[in-house]
């Protein structure tokens, strides 16, 4: 801190880009239809850290299958 | 929550050499040091510094040597260095020296955050651009640290690249089954099979009835088993036949030596009636008195006695008896092994029969002659060798036949063999078929995820990096417009992790070359601050604090016009924006302006008194507050009035090119500038957005409604008609003005007063210049509410 440079961030003003950078990786798969609407939470999660990154838990993430529109699963209704 | 520094008090820090209180204006976004060198500016800026960032400030990275934290302390001071910032809100922080290290604690234990203090000195203006690429990563790297992400990308690439590793060697498993199954094809395929395809041949093979074959190969090694059997009992019934011809022959030869016996004396009877009664005689507890046989009177053991006599006499023949005896016994019993040998080479041939009935194999179907033999044998033979005899002539005949039947039931036996390798092959490969395909498409999917991920981290990045360059050219050009330089492009280096390259724009083109190759200093310095503003604008500004020490020094009167436009203009999305200056045109410029800035100034700094700061009003401020004295200082009011009237009208004049009279030192009186203006002021107009109470909801822009008009032309005319006499009376000698009443002069203070606010933005404090669609000149302010003046044109 004995610098003027490198800038200091201001955590209240400033947005973690992990953060931001993982929403719109999730959206983005989301879109891409790689996921379902139920595991956004988790890929984001996964993404900005706050879980940790699994190669299995990716696999599996992305292996499941896609609820139709008639489903009875949750994403359905 | 973080607000402005109220104040600051240093003992024994730096040039503090006597405790100083230094309090800030909280009603002033822009607070304006300003003193000439060796005053003590740097002290304050390091005190600041120090609270907010636990920094040694303008003496670290000077090659002072180790120990740089005995500095801090002043010369022959008594105590230890130590500084406090208030803030507005009333929160301190001290900062006090721990060995080495400054420790800064909250005062009373408060546990508010303090602002951040984003500090600029002019010794790291150009940091950011002449730095290594990794350096300048590491001072943008809180926009552009997505380590969370790259770690969550490299655990998807990671199952990625396991899921590729896997269909690999599906597909390899995949190429290996239909490479077997082909070589199937090509070895046991037929003529008159029609398959294009190793798996066509092979779905074919398996249509085939493979029951009936699993059955007849069933019933082949059962028959190849039973002639095994009936094998050995060939065998056994030969053997038997053999050792019974052996015991007849042997009892034959007993026969005839008991033939040659003399029937009298030796009779072989005669032997068995003595042994019979010698028998009856010594049979356990029997008494005897008489013979049992003529039943003459008789001594028991005198007859015992005479019969083994005579039996001992009859040794010979005895064993004569004896062999015969045996002879006899084992041609019973070897007739008995016999029969029983042939009944059971009967019963297998019979069951052999029945086998053959049901389904006859190739090997064995040639014996029909031998099976007639066998059964006219059975049904008409009576004695029993003669069907002993047919049924193993047709075992023989039978056995004959094994070798075939074993190799017909091997060619059988192959043929289930070879579906139900065919069975399993084709269930394997279409299983690992549909494995690969099921991997493939997981693996397509990750793929895609993959791509995605990669692709919006890069555009993210770069996107971030094009909004750090967008802000850098807007604040570049706002300084240096129509110059068409400034910074291009920022990136990534794609073949080194955490490097960030340059590009700049000179005069339209695009180099990948540090500025410092093209730009004059002053370009450089403006474009390292414009860098550091848009990085502090970027890490958030709400609750941000700037401190500028000493920063533009070389930068022309033109330039730095408009880098104090622009830093009032900035200053608005800042919490507090502190200058320390030497350069008195940054006072000069505050001065002028009517109310946003709060001007501190720092006289000569001595041991004795250490570094000493006073307060200083704007001319606009200064004039209020002398308009508002009782009594009224008639020289101050007509003095401030006068410069601040002389200011007001040099700035119109050059605005609108007025006509002035022309001398080799630019400098007019009042009277030229009022004549000079007059054809200009007399149309002009003010339209600017009208002001709403704190709360209630903005106008909007686009109504015209929104807006009020202030005619010139009436403020401009009462100071006009009051202006030579008061301002003789504050900066001359004249009788004139010695006599002009109070009344007239704050009249005319009043005036000129009124004027400047009419003329000046109330926000950004600016007379607006600019030409705006050609249609006005604008302020500052952004273009919705940029105050206007009319004419654009001096009429």
């Amino acid at each position: 801190m004995n610098q003027a440079l490198p800038i200091p961030f201001d955590p209240n003003g400033f947005q973690n880009p992990n953060a931001v950078l993982a929403a719109q990786i999730t959206q983005a798969l989301y879109q891409a239809g790689l996921l379902n609407a139920d595991d956004q939470a988790l890929c984001e999660k996964m993404l900005n850290g706050t879980v940790p990154a699994d190669a299995n838990v990716w696999q599996q993430l992305l292996e499941l299958p896609l609820y139709t529109t008639s489903s009875t699963l949750p994403d359905a209704l | 929550m973080p607000s402005r520094i109220a104040q600051l008090r240093l003992t024994n820090f730096r040039g503090a050499s006597q405790p100083l209180t230094v309090a800030f204006d909280q009603h002033k976004t822009i607070v304006l040091i300003f003193g000439e060198n060796g005053t003590g500016k740097s002290t304050l800026v390091d005190a600041i510094d120090a609270v907010a960032n636990q920094s040694l400030g303008s003496i670290a990275g000077r090659g002072a040597g180790q120990g740089l934290h005995q500095y801090l302390r002043s010369l022959s001071a008594a105590g230890p260095p130590e500084i406090e910032l208030t803030t507005k809100a009333g929160h301190g922080w001290r900062a006090t020296l721990k060995g080495r290290n400054l420790l800064v604690q909250a005062v009373g234990g408060h546990g508010v955050a303090q602002s951040p203090i984003h500090i600029l000195r002019r010794g790291k203006l150009l940091k950011l651009l002449e730095d290594a690429p990794a350096d300048r990563y590491a001072a943008m790297k809180h926009f552009l640290d997505v380590a969370a992400i790259e770690a969550s990308e490299a655990a998807l690439r990671a199952s990625y690249t396991a899921l590729e590793n896997e269909c690999k060697q599906k597909e390899k498993d995949h190429t290996q089954d239909e490479q077997l199954l082909h070589e199937e094809w090509q070895r046991h395929k037929l003529a008159t099979e029609t398959a294009t395809t190793a798996q066509d041949w092979a779905v074919g093979r398996l249509c085939e009835n493979v029951d009936a074959l699993r059955k007849q190969a069933d019933h082949l090694d059962a028959i190849r088993q039973l002639l095994v059997s009936l094998a050995a009992n060939t065998n056994q019934t030969l053997a038997a036949g053999k050792k019974r011809q052996a015991a007849q022959q042997h009892q034959q030869q007993t026969q005839a030596q008991l033939a040659t016996l003399a029937t009298a004396t030796q009779s072989a009877g005669l032997v068995l009636v003595l042994r019979e009664a010698l028998s009856y005689l010594q049979q356990p507890g029997a008494r005897f008195a008489a013979c049992p046989v003529c039943a003459e009177p008789a001594d028991e053991t005198q007859l015992r006695a005479s019969l083994a006599e005579r039996l001992h006499n009859l040794t010979a023949t005895a064993e004569l008896v004896d062999a015969d005896l045996t002879a006899t016994r084992a041609l019973n019993a070897a007739d008995n092994q016999l029969q029983q040998a042939s009944q059971t080479l009967t019963e297998q041939l019979n069951l052999l029969a029945d086998f053959l009935a049901a389904n006859t194999p190739a090997a064995l179907a040639g014996g029909t002659a031998e099976w007639a033999t066998y059964q006219a044998a059975i049904s008409t033979a009576t004695a029993p060798h003669l069907k002993t005899r047919a049924a193993y002539l047709l075992a023989q005949h039978l056995l004959g036949c094994i070798d075939a039947l074993e190799t017909e039931s091997q060619a059988l036996a192959a043929q289930v063999g070879l579906f139900d390798s065919l069975q399993k092959r084709l269930t394997n490969l279409t299983s690992i078929t549909r494995r690969l395909a099921e991997t493939q498409a997981i693996r397509a999917r990750l793929q895609l995820a993959l791509d995605i991920v990669t692709e919006q981290r890069k555009q993210f990045t770069q996107r971030t990096l094009d909004s750090i360059t967008a802000e850098v050219n807007r604040l570049y050009t706002a300084i240096h417009p129509d110059e068409n330089i400034g910074l291009d492009r920022l990136e990534l280096d794609p073949n080194r992790r955490a490097s960030l390259t340059q590009r700049v724009n000179f005069g339209g083109h695009a180099a990948d070359v540090p500025p410092q190759a093209y730009f004059s200093e002053a370009h450089l310095d403006t474009l390292g601050f414009c860098m550091w503003l848009a990085l502090v604008k970027l890490s958030g500004t709400q609750d941000t604090i700037l401190v500028l020490d000493d920063v533009f020094t070389s930068v022309d009167l033109e330039h730095f016009g408009r880098i104090a436009n622009l830093l009032d203009i900035e200053a608005r999305t800042f919490k507090q924006v502190i200058i320390a200056t030497h350069s008195r045109r940054w006072y000069d410029h505050y001065q002028r302006r009517r109310d946003n800035v709060h001007l501190l100034r720092l006289e000569r700094w001595s041991l004795n008194h250490g570094v000493r700061v006073f307060s200083e009003k704007t001319f606009v401020a200064e004039l209020e507050t002398a308009l508002a004295q009782v009594p009224l200082n008639r020289r101050d009011v007509a003095t401030q009035a006068g410069v601040l009237l002389e200011e007001l009208l040099h700035t119109v004049a050059a605005i609108y090119e007025c006509g002035l009279p022309l001398r080799e030192v630019p400098k007019f009186v009042l009277g030229e500038l009022l004549g000079g203006t007059t054809g200009v002021m007399k149309v002009a107009s003010i339209k600017r957005l009208r002001p709403v109470p704190a709360g209630s909801p903005t106008l909007n822009p686009a109504d015209t409604t929104s807006w009020d008009t202030v005619a010139i032309r009436p403020l401009f005319e009462a100071v006009s008609r009051q202006s030579t006499d008061p301002r003789n009376a504050g900066a001359h000698y004249s009788q004139p003005g010695l006599e002009l009443p109070d009344e007239e002069m704050e009249a005319f203070a009043t005036a000129t007063l009124a004027l400047a606010k009419a003329l000046t933005c109330p926000i950004c404090f600016e007379v607006p210049r600019k030409i705006k669609y050609g249609s006005y000149r604008g302020c500052a302010c952004p273009t919705p509410q940029k105050t206007q003046l009319l004419p654009v044109l001096r009429p």
